[in-house]
């Protein structure tokens, strides 16, 4: 063990006084303790955006509000979800990567790259990466993705989405040459684009009327939504505020040609 | 890989300032940290994540391993490069079945690191970026979360309104030399939070 520096210690105490609560870490041993991640605790028809998240965080380049980010996106549309496929895995040597594809009955269509996706739009959603099990256990479902299936659970067909992307090189032309692309076409229709979903545009409907995202906390969306209760003319500034989807929905429609 | 060798390429860049807080959704198992480089983490990239390899230990407890192969199945943390297309700089998860429940607590016993190589090249200061982004994810998977999510944002910290550190998410921009601490270590705060679950 190394040293303790002197002011974090002495910076302990503050953190009592700033409410940061602190938990002492569990040993190394429990590492082989193995009861894992659950599959979505939703009801279907509730969506569930928290199980979509998983234990995925990002560290990416923020759009101040909806409509900033479509300048950035290669497909900008809003709709209905339509249907939830398993898609393409990408593997290396140490393990796999697995998506799904999220079809989308489009609506509005504020930017497309070909005017099939002002009916279906097709969206890359990041399921989870498998590694390495331990030994003994390679058949173990615990050391699994979550699939398609479990994702549909969370965010049922029909639920109302608003969803940003750029493209996705589908077989992997230009990957690193220890990634090898399996199935690069499953779940999608022949000679349809493919678009990786934006972190913050990965927009569902909650239960109340308010917005959570596939991909990222809801506090990073509370700049889009104080922006779009602003242009709306309401109190919706929240994501958690019921009518908030309705005024994204509302800001997309204003970009929608 | 073309990019490994671009952004070896990438100039110098100045440090500058800190912040923090709270707890990511899973904690790490304590013990070392140990790590690898998939095959895709071409020498390029390999400086970013010894920077903030070294730094963690340097302001922390924690003790690093390097492990010279990513196929052994308890590795802490696997640093490994996103797709192209990736549109973020830098993705940390922690892999299926590797998530446990003790004492109450989320604790991740195996995760990736995907960095963007894509995304972290179209930015003004790509430099920067990587060491800020390395440092980042590295967070993550020691327990410690975006400085600004959640109810607990670093202003309630006595002392240190808008500080920043590499936890702040987002584009590095010269601006994040303007606050209080290094924008490419981890703020005190932390820093305690990471030597308490560690110790």
């Amino acid at each position: 063990m190394k040293k303790i520096h002197g002011w974090a210690a002495t910076a302990a105490a503050a953190l009592v006084l700033s409410g940061c609560g602190i938990e002492a870490g569990p040993t190394a041993e429990t590492r082989t303790d193995d009861s894992s991640v659950s599959a979505a605790g939703s009801t279907r028809g509730e969506v569930d955006a928290s199980f979509l998240r998983g234990t995925t965080t990002y560290d990416y380049a923020q759009s101040a509000s909806l409509t900033d980010d479509i300048a950035v996106r290669d497909i900008a549309v809003s709709g209905t979800i339509l249907s939830w496929s398993d898609g393409r895995s990408i593997r290396d040597e140490s393990g796999v990567t697995r998506h799904a594809v999220l079809a989308v009955k489009v609506e509005q269509a504020a930017k497309i790259t070909d005017e099939s996706q002002r009916e279906v739009a097709y969206f890359e959603v990041f399921l989870g990466s498998e590694g390495p099990t331990p030994e003994g256990r390679e058949n173990d479902p615990a050391f699994r993705a979550p699939t398609a299936a479990d994702f549909e659970h969370a965010a049922p067909v029909g639920t109302r989405i608003i969803a940003f992307g750029t493209p996705v090189d589908v077989e992997g032309t230009n990957y690193p040459e220890s990634f090898k692309v399996e199935n690069p076409h499953a779940g999608l229709p022949e000679g349809a684009g493919l678009f990786q979903i934006s972190p913050q545009a990965s927009l569902l409907e909650t239960s109340n009327g308010g917005v959570d995202s596939m991909r990222v906390e809801p506090a990073d969306l509370e700049n889009w939504t104080t922006r779009a209760a602003s242009l709306a003319g309401n109190e919706a500034t929240t994501p958690q505020s019921p009518g908030s989807f309705q005024n994204l929905l509302d800001e997309l429609g204003r970009s929608v040609r | 890989m073309a990019v490994g060798a671009l952004i070896a390429a990438i100039g110098v860049f100045a440090p500058s300032q800190a912040a923090s807080i709270h707890d990511h959704p899973h904690k790490p198992d304590t013990g070392s940290h140990s790590y690898c480089f998939k095959a895709a983490f071409t020498n390029g990239w390999k400086p970013y994540a010894n920077a903030a390899l070294n730094n963690l230990m340097d302001q922390t407890i924690v003790e690093v391993s390097y492990n010279t192969s990513c196929e052994t199945s308890n590795i802490d943390v696997r640093y490994g490069l996103a797709p192209p297309e990736a549109d973020y700089f830098g993705r940390n998860s922690c892999l299926p079945g590797w998530l446990n429940t003790v004492n109450g607590v989320d604790v991740c016993g195996s995760s990736n690191i995907d960095m963007g190589a894509t995304a972290i090249l179209a930015t003004p200061s790509p430099g920067a970026q990587a060491t800020k982004t390395s440092c980042h994810e590295l967070g993550h998977s020691v327990g410690i979360r975006h400085y600004n999510s959640g109810d607990n944002p670093i202003t309630v910290v006595p002392g240190y309104p808008g500080s920043i550190d590499c936890m702040r998410s987002g584009v590095w921009t010269t601006g994040w030399n303007n606050g209080i601490g290094e924008w490419d270590q981890y703020h005190w705060h932390h820093v305690v939070h990471i030597n308490d679950w560690f110790n």
